[in-house]
């Protein structure tokens, strides 16, 4: 697998805030990457400081093996940021002759673009007279104009209705399954976790995480587990080669399984040794329960 | 040469179905054009038949500095243009999408710059031909050497025009609101006043030849290049018996060249240091 991006150590100090802290991680191709952190984590920032529009203070990337990012760089990249962009007094058509001046190609794959995001029929109509949702359909058309080979999406389902954020991400898997590489930025973990293959958490200009979503979420699920003596409990978990780390949920324990396990079996230890299980549950993580985790050790 | 078409092409896609651009635009060359066609006229003012060219505004060779002039007060709407295209653009997150696409702030700056120099290029050329179309009709001397003596004027007028819109674009990119940009270039324009002023009331033995420093400032430089053709109207001259010498202003010429370096240059700055 070749490398579509490597971040190394990036910064971005604002006049009070420093919005990226030390931020490193790799982008291989083919792949779908969330990025994932809450408002303010330093998402956009980040894409910013990657596409050039922000200075950075500190660090380096590079794009396909370059480093920086050059219009060249650009030209292989097509990119959604926070809200679709466009001359509200031209139409969908006439936007996308401008993109595709700016990134040196021609017109024919103009229509090809609009029809992949349903648009082809309303073409000649004005951007200001489209939908939220028909916009950021647009935003995505202009994005692949240039049959780019990284797709970066900021956003894209921000302030849209059901349908118009059904539509998007089936748009994405579409996207996704030509082989282009995409980078979703969200702090929805449902999206992420429906879209993407690879995740990259964010948090206070941080990164915590960098890796496939199976790694952040326990494989093998979770074992919740509680009796009356609750307490009690701790001291056999060394006998399980399977139980990993756990924590104290109310009066429960909550373990993470490093491979998989037989609930049966963990009942019948337990009998054996004179406790009876009053609460006995595996069920697979949520990457949300695991976000939560990650965030709040930071 | 061809990202010079590119360049000028993706501005042309940009702004020629806008709204401002077009309304601007046709005021601004209906202006220009109607000015000349108003000078042929003898107009009734106070009861006397006022002819502008009983009072030599179309003889040549004094008939540029007068068409040149005139046409240099409504610049204000080529102004609009650039500050209505260029603050669309910035309020609108046009400028950021366009360097996410691919284009340069360099290519950015350029595609303007080729904007302003192709605006002011046709609006010489318009006055040009309206001059001379006027010259050739109603001038009493028309000989070559009368008719280009003068010519100058075009060259200074055309630099006015790229001077005064380089400092538009610069202001527009600093300040990004349409009414900021008109009120600092008012409160620059006043400001230039009260130095007049000050240095006429407080340093009467620096002016020599009534020579100002404060004619080297921005705006009153630009003025410079095509000087008040009033001294030479007819009844003037006659009233204050003076001959008018035509000497072309040098200095004024290459400190409006540094101007406009300057002004592109700190535009430059501005695009590259800030976060977009």
């Amino acid at each position: 697998m070749s490398e579509i991006l490597s971040v190394l150590h990036l910064n971005k100090k604002f006049r009070r805030i420093h919005a990226v802290k030390d931020i490193s991680f790799s982008v291989q191709k083919g792949n779908v990457y969330g990025i994932l952190g809450p408002n303010g984590s330093g998402k956009s920032t980040t894409l910013g400081l990657l596409l050039g529009t922000i200075n950075p203070s500190g660090g380096k990337w590079s794009w396909f093996n370059k480093p920086g990012t050059t219009s060249e760089t650009l030209f292989r990249i097509g990119a959604i940021i926070e809200q679709p962009n466009f001359y509200s007094y031209l139409s969908a058509e006439q936007n996308l002759k401008i993109t595709a001046n700016i990134k040196k190609i021609g017109y024919d794959q103009i229509d090809a673009k609009l029809a992949l995001v349903g648009l082809l029929a309303r073409k000649k109509d004005r951007f200001s007279t489209y939908s939220l949702g028909m916009k950021q359909r647009l935003a995505i058309a202009a994005a692949m104009l240039a049959d780019p080979e990284v797709l970066i999406l900021d956003e894209p389902t921000n302030g849209l209705d059901p349908e118009g954020i059904i539509q998007i991400r089936e748009l994405i898997k579409t996207i996704a399954q030509t082989g282009t590489t995409i980078l979703l930025a969200s702090h929805l973990l449902d999206e992420v976790e429906k879209v993407c293959s690879h995740v990259i958490i964010l948090k206070e200009g941080k990164s915590l995480f960098c890796g496939r979503v199976e790694e952040l979420r326990s494989p093998f699920g979770v074992l919740e587990i509680s009796a009356h003596n609750f307490k009690a409990l701790t001291s056999y978990f060394v006998e399980f080669s399977a139980f990993g780390n756990y924590k104290q949920v109310e009066n429960a324990f909550e373990i993470e399984l490093k491979e998989a396990i037989d609930p049966a079996d963990v009942n019948a230890f337990f009998m054996k040794k004179g406790i009876v299980l009053t609460h006995l549950l595996r069920r697979n993580q949520k990457l949300e329960q695991q976000f939560m985790d990650l965030t709040r050790h930071e | 040469m061809s990202n010079f078409f590119r360049l000028v092409y993706i501005e042309w896609l940009k702004n020629s179905s806008y709204k401002p651009v077009i309304v601007f635009g046709i005021i601004y060359f209906v202006i220009l054009i109607g000015f000349g066609l108003i000078c042929a006229q003898r107009i009734p003012f106070f009861g006397i038949e006022v002819g502008l060219i009983d009072q030599g505004f179309l003889e040549f060779p004094q008939l540029w500095n007068f068409m040149f002039y005139m046409a240099g007060l409504n610049k204000i709407f080529l102004g609009m243009i650039i500050m209505f295209t260029v603050t669309n653009e910035f309020t609108e997150k046009l400028f950021k999408q366009n360097l996410i696409d691919g284009l340069s702030k360099r290519e950015y700056l350029l595609s303007k710059v080729y904007t302003i120099l192709i605006l002011s290029l046709v609006s010489t050329l318009v006055m040009y031909l309206t001059g001379l179309w006027l010259g050739y009709t109603y001038s009493t001397v028309t000989d070559s050497e009368s008719v280009n003596k003068e010519i100058y004027f075009a060259f200074g007028y055309f630099l006015k025009l790229v001077n005064f819109l380089l400092f538009f674009l610069l202001l527009t990119i600093l300040l990004k609101r349409i009414v900021l940009v008109l009120l600092s270039f008012f409160a620059l324009y006043v400001f230039e006043l009260i130095c007049r002023f000050i240095e006429y009331k407080f340093f009467p033995s620096k002016i020599i030849n009534e020579e100002f420093y404060n004619d080297y400032f921005p705006l009153a430089n630009m003025h410079s290049l095509v000087d008040y053709p009033f001294e030479r109207i007819n009844f003037i001259r006659q009233l204050a018996q003076s001959d008018y010498v035509f000497v072309i202003p040098w200095n004024h010429v290459c400190v409006s060249i540094l101007y406009s370096f300057l002004f592109l240059y700190l535009t430059y700055r501005l695009l590259l240091k800030k976060d977009w």
